[in-house]
């Protein structure tokens, strides 16, 4: 089984760790389990996802309203984490900041997963002239440093939150499509594929029954790997001015308005930095996690 | 050799020209009349249509798009990149001056990175499990997750603010003084290697693993090597390939780094001209800095497959 590629099947009854005991559904999950790291990641991803989602009712100021008798107040007990230079709750920002990182860390992964798995698809399985325009298609994207590009779109299109995230869109869907088409292209050798040609499956039956549900794995492992990157790029964005625009808060943006007061309340850029810090940890502990568990066979490539 | 560089670079004709559309369509996608960016407002509004259509022909924007591009396409590839619209220098130039200057930040930091990673990734697949590899594992993870704009103010509160060792920001001419222009380099160097640092780490140990578990590496200690020569001769030249090709790969994308690193610090590279340009709406210098950036990015992926196939004479032949 070293010559085939690894199959989501595999993990799914234990094949490739020697345990077939359990239901095949939970495999995956009883994999996680085990990995002390990707619990962390999980446990905390669930903690800023709780928080996203209940910002309105549980911060506990408005985000946008200021108090100008109270600017840049270290922590307390009335202001937690401590106030910016417009007496806003620092608390509540990075409360309602989250709503904004997860939503850069999954928007731009999805639309990138399906641009990127539906070229890669397509490359592989049809190969020959369409196949090599759409590989040179992917290498010009990927000619461009990313952050460069990202910037240049955003900038060209107009900083707002929704033109930061196409151009992170942007930028990621090379990594699936180059993965999924290496997978397709592998898969196209396997005998259940030949099989299914050679019993007259048409086209789109034997790549969404046959080839879709064997490029899972490595998809779900690139896109958990893409979310940290995706949300350290709209942090960055919007720390320039190209993301998010006020008064909306964002974690990026906030470091970038206490850099301004960086001697005075150091707390104002420190706090920001620190949530975008171990969102992006979180999401990378769990995809090394989901990479071990899906493919052992990647644990090694860094 | 020579047959293999040669069929690269004839591969990599078309996407060369699929990049240069991607640059052109830069200017395109904006949504605003492209007129706007080069008369200020009030100017445009006391102008006649006449007036109009004479700065629009001037600047070739009553042409096609198609015809734009052809234009566009024939003055890049003599080397003419256009003038700043603020500025009115050439682009070009601005890119020379400010060249310089990001090549230093770039190159200390990809030195720093490797000096620190490379041993340290050795030493941590050489005693797996232990606890320094442990820490070389966590550190490198914590390396790739942290924001360097972040890292870049946590680093200049403490060493500036706190302790008062090193200049926040600024720069210094490396002709003026060389001992002042490398204190100033010493922060921004050390946020833009911490990731590079962490990624080289990361794929150190795990690609020395990978080989010290091949046969020749066993057959090499049995027939009685001395282990200092079977980690020399036997297991690091196999286990730099991949490092090699993304050295290269993080070489071409530190442009992106510099970027706001530049910023922060206040030095006058590449990477601050793009910010600003970016800001003043200047999209010749835009275009020309993207250029310069997957020029470099091309150029030392390149290069790191020469050394790749150099290494690893299994290449040449696939």
């Amino acid at each position: 089984m070293n010559d085939r590629p690894l199959l989501l099947s595999d993990v799914a009854i234990g094949r490739e760790s020697g345990y077939s005991g359990a239901k095949p559904k939970w495999a995956l999950a009883r994999h996680l389990r085990r990995n002390p790291k990707a619990m962390i990641g999980a446990c905390v991803l669930l903690v800023v996802a709780m928080a996203a989602l209940t910002a309105p009712w549980i911060a506990p100021y408005d985000p946008a309203e200021p108090d100008f008798a109270d600017t840049m107040s270290p922590p307390t007990f009335q202001h937690l984490l401590g106030t910016d230079d417009l007496g806003r709750d620092q608390l509540s920002r990075i409360l309602f900041g989250a709503r904004v990182a997860l939503t850069a860390g999954l928007l731009p992964v999805g639309l990138a997963c399906v641009v990127g798995v539906s070229l890669g698809l397509i490359a592989g399985y049809a190969g020959g002239k369409i196949d090599k325009a759409i590989v040179a298609f992917l290498d010009a994207v990927l000619a461009f440093p990313d952050l460069v590009l990202i910037i240049a779109i955003t900038a060209a299109l107009g900083p707002n939150l929704r033109n930061a995230l196409i151009a992170i869109a942007f930028t990621s869907f090379p990594g699936f499509a180059r993965v999924v088409r290496a997978q397709v292209m592998s898969l196209n050798e396997q005998d259940f594929v030949i099989a299914a040609r050679a019993v007259g499956a048409r086209d789109y039956k034997i790549v969404g029954r046959h080839i879709l549900p064997n490029v899972v794995a490595p998809v779900i492992v690139i896109a958990s790997l893409a979310v940290g990157g995706a949300i350290l790029a709209e942090a960055a964005l919007s720390y320039l001015g190209l993301g998010v625009q006020p008064p909306q808060a964002s974690w990026g943006q906030m470091v970038n308005t206490g850099s301004s007061f960086l001697r005075i309340a150091p707390w104002m850029a420190i706090v920001p930095g620190m949530a975008i810090f171990i969102t992006v940890l979180a999401t990378n502990f769990l995809g090394d996690g989901l990479r071990d568990a899906l493919d052992p066979r990647l644990r090694n490539s860094g | 050799m020579t047959r293999y560089l040669a069929g690269k670079l004839v591969a990599a004709i078309p996407v060369l020209l699929l990049v240069s559309a991607l640059v052109f369509a830069l200017q395109v996608i904006n949504p605003g009349d492209p007129i706007t960016l080069l008369v200020p407002l009030d100017t445009l509004q006391s102008m006649s249509a006449e007036d109009i259509d004479r700065v629009r022909a001037r600047y070739g924007l009553d042409e096609s798009i198609p015809e734009q591009y052809g234009r566009w396409l024939m003055n890049l590839l003599q080397g003419d990149l256009g003038v700043s619209l603020r500025s009115r220098e050439p682009v070009v130039d601005i890119i020379r001056e400010r060249l310089p200057i990001t090549f230093e930040l770039a190159v200390l930091s990809l030195g720093v990175s490797i000096a620190v990673a490379i041993p340290a990734g050795i030493f941590s697949a050489y005693r797996r499990n232990s606890l320094q590899d442990t820490i070389t594992t966590g550190v490198s993870l914590a390396g790739v997750s942290v924001p360097n704009f972040w890292l870049a103010l946590v680093l200049i509160l403490m060493f500036s603010v706190r302790l008062g060792w090193l200049p926040p920001s600024g720069y210094v001419p490396f002709r003026e003084n060389p001992a002042e222009n490398l204190r100033y380099m010493v922060l921004p160097v050390l946020t833009l290697s911490s990731a590079l640092m962490a990624q080289t780490m990361r794929l150190t140990r795990s690609s020395m693993l990978e080989v010290l578990g091949q046969d020749y590496v066993t057959t090499a200690r049995a027939k009685g090597l001395a282990e200092p020569i079977v980690m020399r001769r036997h297991a690091l030249k196999n286990a730099m390939t991949p490092v090699v090709t993304v050295i290269g790969l993080q070489f071409g994308a530190l442009l992106g780094g510099t970027l706001i690193i530049e910023q922060i610090f206040a030095i006058p590279g590449i990477g601050k001209a793009a910010v600003d340009a970016v800001f003043n709406k200047d999209y010749p210098v835009v275009q020309g800095i993207v250029i310069v950036a997957v020029i470099t990015r091309i150029t030392t992926n390149m290069l790191s497959d020469i050394v790749v196939a150099y290494l690893d004479p299994r290449v040449k032949l696939n």
